[in-house]
C-alpha cells in the first residue's frame, strides 16, 4: 500500500495537493496547461523540491531529493523531452541509473538479454538494434518505459505521453502499462486530455486552479464532464467557423529544403504547399517531425538548402527575415520565451520588438507614440489585468505573455501568420479566446499556417491539413471527414511503413 | 521610469553594495590574520585615502577615467550578450599606439587618442573576426591575446622605442589638465569618459540602434526573429568595446600615469572594468558611479605601505568581480516553475 500527500506552496501553482495511490493501481493526473502537471511530477522524480508536504511511500517518508533517490525510492518518469546521452547507445541509455552491477562490470549483454524479454513479455514496440542518434521521440519514450521496467521500479509516473505518442501508439501504450500493473506496479500518468485519462486508467484526479483536486472513478465519468471541470463554469463556447471563398494564393513553397546544423537529418525535406488567404492550414506532426524547423525557414530564421518560397507572388527565398515581415508575414514560435521575448524587457519594450521601426524619427525612438502603441496592443490581447505595460516578460505567466505577443502579431495584420501550437500554452478557458481570433483571421481574408502536433486542434480549426513526418509530407486531409485516429497513423509513419517495409501493425480498428 | 523599473534599479543597487561590503569585509578578514596590528589603519587607508588625501584624490581622478572606459567597454560588449575579457590587451593596443604616435611622430594629443582608439578597435575587429569566423568562444580568443599583446608590446617597447623614449619629450602630446582650484588636476580624460558614457546611456535609451542592441544582447534567437540586424550589431559592439578599451590606454598614457610597467597597469584596469561593468549591471550611469568607488580603491591600495601589499584593493576588486558574477549566474537559473 503507497500513500502519497503533499502540501506545496502557492509559487508552484499546486497548493495542498493529496493523492493516494495503490500498489497496482492505474492512476490518471488531469489538468489543464498551468495546473501543475509537470510540477508534481518533477516532485515525484526529485528533480523540484516541494516547499512543504511530504510523499510516504509504504508508510515510511521518503526523500526525493534528486532522480537518483526517487530511483532508490522506487520511481520512474518518462517525460516529454528525449534523455539522449551523446555516444551512448541504446542499450547504454537503458542501462542509465543502473549501471553499478555489483561485479563492477558494465553487463550489456545481459542487460541486452532482459531488454528483450521485456520487449517480448509486455509487447513493447521497441527495436533494440535501432541507432540512439536516429531515434524519434516516440522510440525514446518506449525506451524510457522499457528502461523503468528493467529497473524494477515500482511507481512508473509518465508526463504526458500523448504529446509525443499518436492514438495508435496511446493504445499501445496502455495494454503495455496494463500488464506492468498487473505484474504489481503501480502507474501514475499525467495528461491534460480527458479522453486519455479516461480509456486508460482507473482513477483519475483532476487538477483545476483554484479548487482543490478531486479523485474520480473513470467509469463513472465522461470527457464532457472533465472538460466542463476544467474549463470552470460558464465557459465560453467553441467559436463558430464560417465558411469563406478562399482567395488567392498567399504563400508558396517549391520543394523546400531545410538544413540543421546539430544534425545529421534534415528535419524538413523536399516540401511542396500553398496557403490560401482566406484559409486556415495546418502542418500537423508530432513535435520532432520538423514542422518547427519549417516555420523557422519560412520566416528566413533557419537556413534552407534549397526550395523557393513565394509570398503574394514575389519570391522571398533570400530575403532577409526583416524583409519577409515588412511583406506581410507575422510568426509565433511556440516557446515565444525563448524566441519571441526578452526575459528582462517590460512588456512595453517586447510588444514593440517589430513595431520600433514604425516610430522612429531618424534613429531616435519614439517613446510616447511607443507606449501607446503598446498599450493598444495590450488592451487588444485581454491580459490588460493581469498585466501593465511596466511588467517584465519573467514576471509573467506563460500564458500571459503568449497572449501579449499573440496579440503584437496580430495588430501587424500580416497577410500570412505561422502560428507554432497556439493553445499549449493556454487554460482551457482561454484557448476559445485564440481560435476565435485565428478564425477571424481567416474571417478578413488573411491566411494562416497553423503548424501543431495536436490532431484535434487541427482538426477543429483548419480548412485542410497536411500531415508531416520526418519532415516530409505524407498526405493532405480534409478536416471534416477524417478522425484523430487516421491523422494519428500518418503522423507516427506507421502507414509508410506497412506499405513500404511491409511489417505488420496493429491498432487499425478504423 | 515606472514604479516597478526603480524598483529593479534599487534592487541592482543594493545587491552591488552588498557584493562589494562582503568582499571589502572578506579582505579585512584576511588581512586581519596576515597583520593584525597594521590590519585597521591599512583598510582605512584602502578606503578612504583616494577620497580625503590630497594624493589619494588626484590619482583617483587619473583612475576614474581609465576604469569608465574599460567598464563602458565590458558594458558595451555585454549588452551584445559578450562577455569582453579582452580590456586588458585592447587597452595595452591603444596606450602602445599612443605612444608611438607622440613618440616617433610626435603627434598632437587628439590625433594620440585618435591612434589609440584605432589600436583599440584593431583588437576588437580581431576577436570579432575569430568570433563570427570560428564560432570559438570570444572568452577563449581574448585571454589568449592579451598575453599576445602585451608580450609583443613590451617587446617592441624594449627594442625600439625605450631609447626614443628617453630623449624625446612628451609635452607636445600630453593630454590637457585643468586645475579643480588648488585640490587637483585633472586631464581632459575625465570629460571625455564622462561624456561618452552619458551618450552610450542616451543611445541604449533612446535609439533604435540602442534597442536592437539591447534585444540581441537578451535573446539573440528573439531578435533574429523579430527581423533585426543582429550579427551586424554583434560585429559593430565588438569593435566599439575595443575603442573604449583603446582609448583608455591611451588616456592613461598620455595623462603621465607613470611609475608601473604598462602591462601591470592594463591588466589591472582592464579586469577592474569588468567588476565595475558588473556591479553595475552594464548601464552607463551605473558605470560612472562603480568607477568612482573603484577608482578610489585602486588608488587607496596604491598609498598602502609596510607589510600590506599595494595590491590589496585589487583583490577586493577580484572578489567584487567573482561576487557578483555568482549572484547573476544565480539568477540566471532561477526557476520560473
Amino acid at each position: 500500500m503507497l500513500h502519497i500527500s503533499k502540501q506545496i506552496g502557492d509559487a508552484a501553482g499546486i497548493a495542498d495537493f493529496s493523492l493516494r495511490l495503490n500498489k497496482g493501481a492505474f492512476h490518471g493526473v488531469l489538468g489543464a496547461h498551468c495546473t501543475g502537471k509537470t510540477t508534481l511530477a518533477r516532485i515525484l522524480n526529485g528533480m523540484c523540491i516541494p516547499d512543504s508536504g511530504s510523499i510516504l511511500i509504504e508508510g515510511d517518508e521518503a526523500d526525493l531529493r534528486s532522480p537518483r533517490s526517487a530511483a532508490a525510492w522506487g520511481i520512474g518518469f518518462a517525460g516529454e523531452e528525449s534523455p539522449y546521452v551523446h555516444g551512448l547507445d541504446l542499450i547504454g541509455h537503458l542501462m542509465l541509473g543502473s549501471e553499478f552491477a555489483p561485479s563492477g562490470k558494465l553487463g550489456k549483454r545481459a542487460a541486452r538479454t532482459q531488454a528483450a524479454e521485456f520487449i517480448e513479455q509486455y509487447g513493447i514496440p521497441l527495436d533494440l538494434d535501432s541507432r540512439a542518434d536516429e531515434m524519434n521521440r516516440a522510440e525514446w519514450l518506449w525506451a524510457e518505459v522499457l528502461r523503468m521496467v528493467m529497473q524494477k521500479r515500482d511507481i512508473l509516473v509518465l508526463d504526458e505521453p500523448d504529446v509525443v505518442f499518436t492514438r495508435q501508439e496511446m493504445d499501445t501504450l496502455v495494454s503495455v502499462l496494463r500488464k506492468i500493473c498487473g505484474a504489481g506496479s503501480a502507474v501514475l500518468l499525467f495528461s491534460r486530455r480527458p479522453e486519455t485519462v479516461l480509456s486508460a486508467c482507473e482513477e483519475a484526479t483532476l487538477l483545476c486552479p483554484g479548487r482543490p483536486a478531486e479523485t474520480y472513478r473513470t467509469s463513472e465519468a465522461t470527457a464532457e464532464d472533465f472538460l466542463c471541470l476544467m474549463r470552470g463554469e460558464n465557459a465560453p463556447q467553441a467559436p463558430e467557423k464560417k465558411e469563406i471563398t478562399v482567395g488567392g494564393i498567399v504563400l508558396e513553397t517549391r520543394r523546400l529544403t531545410v538544413r540543421d546544423q546539430d544534425s545529421a537529418d534534415d528535419p524538413a525535406h523536399d516540401v511542396s504547399f500553398e496557403v490560401r488567404s482566406g484559409e486556415i492550414l495546418c502542418l500537423l506532426g508530432r513535435p520532432d517531425s520538423g514542422w518547427d524547423a519549417l516555420g523557422a525557414a519560412l520566416i528566413g530564421a533557419k537556413e534552407m538548402v534549397s526550395g523557393r518560397i513565394k509570398l503574394d507572388g514575389k519570391d522571398i527565398s533570400r530575403a532577409s527575415v526583416r524583409d519577409r515581415l515588412r511583406a506581410g508575414m507575422a510568426y509565433l514560435p511556440r516557446n515565444i520565451r525563448e524566441l519571441g521575448a526578452i526575459d528582462y524587457f517590460t512588456l512595453e519594450e517586447n510588444l514593440s520588438l517589430q513595431g520600433y521601426m514604425h516610430y522612429q524619427e531618424s534613429g531616435w525612438i519614439k517613446r510616447r507614440q511607443r507606449r501607446d502603441e503598446a498599450a493598444h496592443i495590450l488592451d487588444a490581447s485581454g491580459v490588460s489585468g493581469r498585466a501593465d505595460l511596466d511588467s517584465y516578460a519573467d514576471e509573467l505567466a506563460d500564458e500571459s505573455l503568449w497572449l501579449a505577443m499573440f496579440s503584437r502579431e496580430l495588430e501587424r495584420r500580416p497577410a500570412l501568420l505561422i502560428v507554432e501550437e497556439p493553445t499549449r500554452h493556454t487554460s482551457e478557458r482561454t484557448a476559445p479566446f485564440i481560435r476565435e481570433q485565428l478564425l477571424s483571421v481567416r474571417a478578413n481574408h488573411r491566411a494562416v499556417l497553423l503548424l501543431t502536433s495536436q490532431p484535434e486542434e487541427a482538426m477543429g480549426l483548419s480548412d485542410r491539413i497536411l500531415v508531416l513526418h520526418e519532415g516530409e509530407i505524407m498526405g493532405e486531409f480534409d478536416p471534416a471527414n477524417t478522425s484523430a485516429r487516421e491523422l494519428g497513423w500518418y503522423m507516427s509513419g506507421q502507414w509508410r511503413q506497412q506499405r513500404y517495409g511491409g511489417a505488420a501493425i496493429e491498432g487499425e480498428d478504423e | 521610469m515606472s514604479r516597478r523599473g526603480e524598483k529593479r534599479i534599487f534592487q541592482r543597487f543594493l545587491r552591488a553594495f552588498a557584493v562589494f561590503s562582503v568582499s571589502v569585509a572578506t579582505v579585512c578578514g584576511l588581512l586581519l590574520c596576515v597583520n593584525p596590528a597594521e590590519a585597521w589603519s591599512s583598510v582605512q587607508t584602502l578606503l578612504l585615502d583616494g577620497f580625503l588625501s590630497k594624493a589619494g584624490r588626484s590619482k583617483t581622478l587619473l583612475i576614474w577615467p581609465l576604469l569608465m572606459l574599460t567598464g563602458l567597454s565590458v558594458g558595451c560588449a555585454w549588452k551584445a550578450g559578450f562577455l569582453h575579457l579582452g580590456a586588458p590587451g585592447q587597452f595595452t593596443l591603444g596606450a602602445f599606439a599612443a605612444m608611438s604616435g607622440g613618440l616617433l611622430l610626435n603627434l598632437p594629443w587628439w590625433a594620440c587618442l585618435l591612434l589609440a582608439a584605432l589600436g583599440g578597435a584593431l583588437g576588437g575587429a580581431i576577436l570579432s573576426l575569430i568570433r563570427h569566423q570560428s564560432r570559438i568562444s570570444e572568452i577563449l580568443s581574448a585571454v589568449m591575446l592579451n598575453y599576445t599583446v602585451l608580450c609583443l608590446t613590451q617587446w617592441l617597447w624594449e627594442d625600439g622605442l625605450s631609447a626614443a623614449a628617453e630623449t624625446a619629450s612628451m609635452i607636445r602630446s600630453a593630454l590637457p589638465v585643468f586645475l579643480l582650484g588648488n585640490q587637483a588636476a585633472v586631464s581632459l580624460g575625465l570629460p571625455i569618459a564622462l561624456v561618452l558614457c552619458l551618450g552610450a546611456w542616451a543611445v541604449l535609451r533612446f535609439t533604435v540602434i540602442g534597442f536592437e542592441v539591447k534585444t540581441g544582447g537578451g535573446n539573440r534567437e528573439a531578435a533574429w526573429r523579430a527581423g533585426m540586424p543582429v550579427d551586424r550589431n554583434r560585429k559593430l559592439l565588438l569593435v566599439l568595446s575595443g575603442v573604449f578599451s583603446g582609448l583608455a590606454g591611451g588616456v592613461c598614457l598620455l595623462s603621465g600615469m607613470t611609475g608601473t610597467a604598462l602591462s601591470v597597469i592594463s591588466v589591472r584596469m582592464g579586469y577592474a572594468g569588468l567588476a565595475v561593468a558588473m556591479l553595475s549591471f552594464a548601464h552607463p550611469m551605473g558605470i560612472v558611479a562603480a568607477a568612482l568607488v573603484s577608482a578610489g580603491l585602486l588608488s587607496g591600495g596604491e598609498t598602502l605601505s609596510g607589510t600590506i601589499p599595494q595590491e590589496t584593493g585589487m583583490m577586493v576588486m577580484a572578489l567584487t568581480l567573482l561576487g557578483s558574477a555568482v549572484l547573476l549566474g544565480k539568477n540566471k537559473k532561477k526557476n520560473r516553475g
